[in-house]
């Protein structure tokens, strides 16, 4: 029934055309906030379809909220449809495979670790196999206020700068209606708390993704010394209890409220959006044992259901292959395709993103297993927040977590 | 103002159908005929409802009876009877997210009563600026929610709100409260946004029902001699007592069903304690990929307020009956 409506509908197609083929029509789904009538990836998609005359790429603009991009596409590849490919957060990449939505592509590549960076590659990698392609990546960083830095005659915060001299330069700044510190305290904070966990050597799954990891003693450490500061109202404002979002913390700097808080690259162009009145720089995130930071951005992935599974992995490859690198550009971001740092002009000019580029070396993926969001959300979430809001001890909130993620993995 | 009497009614409807007496054969023949035309006519409309409301019904109860955890497709979708209602019944979230319901549809729906009627009596008076006055309450109302929502969000936010910028000049407290970032205090803050919101609906209701009551009544009882307080007791209350119900009916209904304010204000949190019913299932559909569970929450919440309205549409009913 369906080889008949589609061989209908190719012989109409090439009909219209007058041409002896069919052309593969994709749906492709980005961010919304990617697109524009003018924007980089629609030019891209324009010479993507001048070089393959046999591929109409429809881009298809759709509204990334902390859920919304994510259900729609759960939804509509469940029941049969949804786009040919789409972008991705590197975090829905092992839920989307291990559903079973989105297209192994080990036919169509052998070995792509000579082509990416190693920890996007992890985010698109589930069961030893290879699921999407890494477009875009990105390190947490430091933002900090330079010129409060300078009047309060701290040393600059650099690469190397540990814990110890983090925590004085928190304890220095918060003063005269300024705190030393923010973060996105309507999630708990937990976001931000990846990187502290591994500085101390410490993980938040054992080495086989089975047991939670997080209440051992490195991992905890981490805890009392993240959740101590962010706890202590001369430190961090009231007002971050509610923050959820880039742009409610980058007001918050901008504005100097705040003289610190990690962030991604992505927060570049908020901050200087805002037109700060001071002078601002972005630093490493401070070592403890070792340097850790968090890996984030966005995979390339293929829909399970697609009818042209050839021509969809044609334009991922393409969008994800050399020609990233102008793309990126446009969009200030940094391309997750080695030689990004050498080939990237943005990387060149701005010497804040070289600290980005520099982080991605010791920079790695929140767990992937597809469980973890659920860990996320249902224990170390409610835990930090009952440290935050309800006093409650930091060891027994995360003994606690603990419980209720073995309760998760044992499911 | 003339108004038609209640007796009336009967003059305008069509030939045969005001026969005390039962109808001749021919007649009923013909009533037989029309009403199958009838039948006819609601057909689409029939068959509309049961494929947009009958079929997601009963596909919802059944997921209820299957185990269906979208991130687990090696699990299937076996079925389980009633274990997703074992679970959700017996789990803490569940019962928070009732108590909490009830919290925010009880407070909403008794303040947006009281304060509606309150703000009806007054504004039914005759004043100059009346009309500013009635149009000026109506602001709430027509205003979006998203953009009602997110101008409360910002009045309550600790840094640059202005509730804590007030609170703090006038030394009620020494630094800004997140207002909606603390377990204490997040359930009011977003009860009172909604009262502001809804409070206008069941006012317009109200002032409607009370240009209705008939000024005789009034005229009849003051020349009786009952003072103001009686006159509202005994005439103004019975009268639009079916309005009343009306109103309470749908500002249950709303905001029982209300899921962007909260979501938009603080996504059911912090720690659980904005987590309705609505924001549960969301959540479990969501957050946990739960779809047993989550329409297993579905099916509890709609038998809930199925009964809340069978008891009120009786309550309309009698009402109705009465006057």
């Amino acid at each position: 029934m369906n080889l008949f409506r589609n061989s209908i509908l190719a012989s109409l197609i090439a009909l219209a055309v007058g041409t002896a083929f069919a052309q593969a029509e994709l749906d492709v789904w980005v961010y919304e906030s990617v697109w524009a009538a003018d924007a980089p990836i629609v030019a891209a998609a324009e010479t993507f379809m001048a070089e393959n005359p046999d591929i109409v790429i429809n881009l298809v603009p759709t509204q990334y909220g902390s859920s919304s991009y994510q259900d729609k596409f759960l939804i509509a590849a469940q029941a049969g449809g949804g786009p040919d490919a789409l972008m991705v957060d590197i975090a829905w990449s092992p839920q989307f495979a291990a559903i079973g939505l989105t297209m192994p592509l080990d036919e169509y590549v052998d070995d792509a670790s000579g082509s990416f960076f190693a920890g996007p590659l992890e985010t698109v990698t589930y069961e030893g196999s290879l699921y999407g392609l890494p477009f875009y990546t990105n390190a947490l960083g430091m933002f900090y206020n330079r010129t409060a830095f300078e009047e309060a005659g701290l040393p600059l915060p650099e690469e190397g700068w540990t814990w110890e001299d983090f925590r004085v330069a928190v304890d220095t700044l918060s003063k005269d209606g300024m705190y030393g510190f923010g973060f996105q305290g309507g999630w708990g904070g937990t976001f931000e708390f990846y990187p502290w966990v591994w500085q101390t050597g410490g993980d938040f799954l054992t080495a086989d993704d089975m047991q939670p990891a997080f209440n051992d003693e490195d991992a905890l450490e981490a805890a009392r010394f993240y959740l101590d500061i962010v706890t202590n109202p001369d430190y961090v404002p009231e007002a971050a209890k509610t923050w959820k979002g880039w742009s409610e913390l980058g007001a918050a700097f901008a504005n100097e409220v705040i003289a610190m808080y990690e962030v991604g690259d992505w927060g570049i162009g908020i901050v200087d959006g805002m037109e700060p009145g001071f002078e601002w720089g972005v630093a490493p995130l401070p070592m403890n044992e070792q340097k850790a930071s968090l890996v984030g951005g966005a995979n390339w992935v293929v829909n399970a259901n697609t009818d042209h599974a050839d021509a969809a992995y044609r334009w991922i490859e393409y969008v994800t292959g050399p020609a990233v690198f102008e793309l990126m550009d446009g969009y200030n971001r940094l391309a997750a395709r080695r030689g990004a740092a050498e080939s990237q002009a943005i990387v060149q000019d701005d010497p804040r993103m070289q600290v980005f580029v520099a982080s991605l070396d010791y920079a790695r993926p929140r767990p992937t297993i597809p469980l973890w969001t659920s860990i996320d959300y249902d224990c170390l979430q409610p835990a930090f927040l009952e440290v935050i809001l309800q006093d409650a001890e930091i060891d027994a909130a995360m003994a606690e977590a603990e419980l209720c993620a073995l309760g998760i993995l044992g499911r | 103002m003339s108004r038609p009497s209640p007796h009336s009614k009967g003059a305008v409807a069509p030939e045969g159908a005001t026969a005390l007496h039962a109808p001749p054969a021919r007649a009923r023949r013909r009533i037989r005929a029309d009403a199958w035309m009838g039948y006819v006519l609601i057909a689409p409309a029939l068959l509309m409802l049961l494929a947009v409301i009958g079929y997601p019904l009963v596909k919802a109860f059944s997921m209820s009876l299957h185990k269906n955890i979208l991130i687990r497709p090696d699990l299937g979708q076996p079925f389980v009877g009633l274990e997703n209602y074992r679970n959700v019944l017996q789990a803490d979230y569940f019962s928070n997210a009732v108590f909490n319901t009830l919290i925010w549809t009880g407070t909403n729906l008794v303040a947006q009563l009281v304060l509606g009627l309150a703000i009806a009596l007054l504004l039914n008076l005759d004043f100059p600026g009346r009309a500013l006055a009635r149009g000026v309450m109506l602001v709430p109302w027509i205003t979006p929610s998203v953009v009602a929502v997110l101008t409360w969000k910002w009045m309550y936010d600790a840094q640059f709100g202005i509730f804590n910028d007030l609170l703090v000049r006038f030394g009620v407290i020494e630094r800004g409260v997140a207002w909606l970032g603390n377990t204490g205090t997040a359930m009011t803050a977003i009860i009172i946004e909604s009262i502001w919101k809804g409070t206008p609906f069941v006012f317009v209701m109200l002032l409607a029902a009370l240009q209705a009551v008939p000024g005789e009544l009034y005229d009849s009882a003051k020349v009786d001699g009952a003072n103001s307080f009686q006159r509202l007791r005994f005439i103004t209350l019975p009268v639009i007592r079916p309005t009343m119900l009306i109103a309470a009916t749908l500002t249950t209904i709303f905001t029982f069903n209300n899921f962007n304010a909260i979501w938009l204000m603080t996504e059911g949190g912090p720690l659980r304690a904005t987590e309705t019913l609505t924001i549960l299932v969301y959540k479990r559909a969501f957050q946990a990929f739960d779809m047993g569970e989550a329409t297993t929450v579905g099916v509890i919440t709609f038998v809930m307020l199925l009964l809340f309205v069978i008891v009120f549409g009786r309550q309309y009913v009698r009402s109705q009956m009465e006057s």
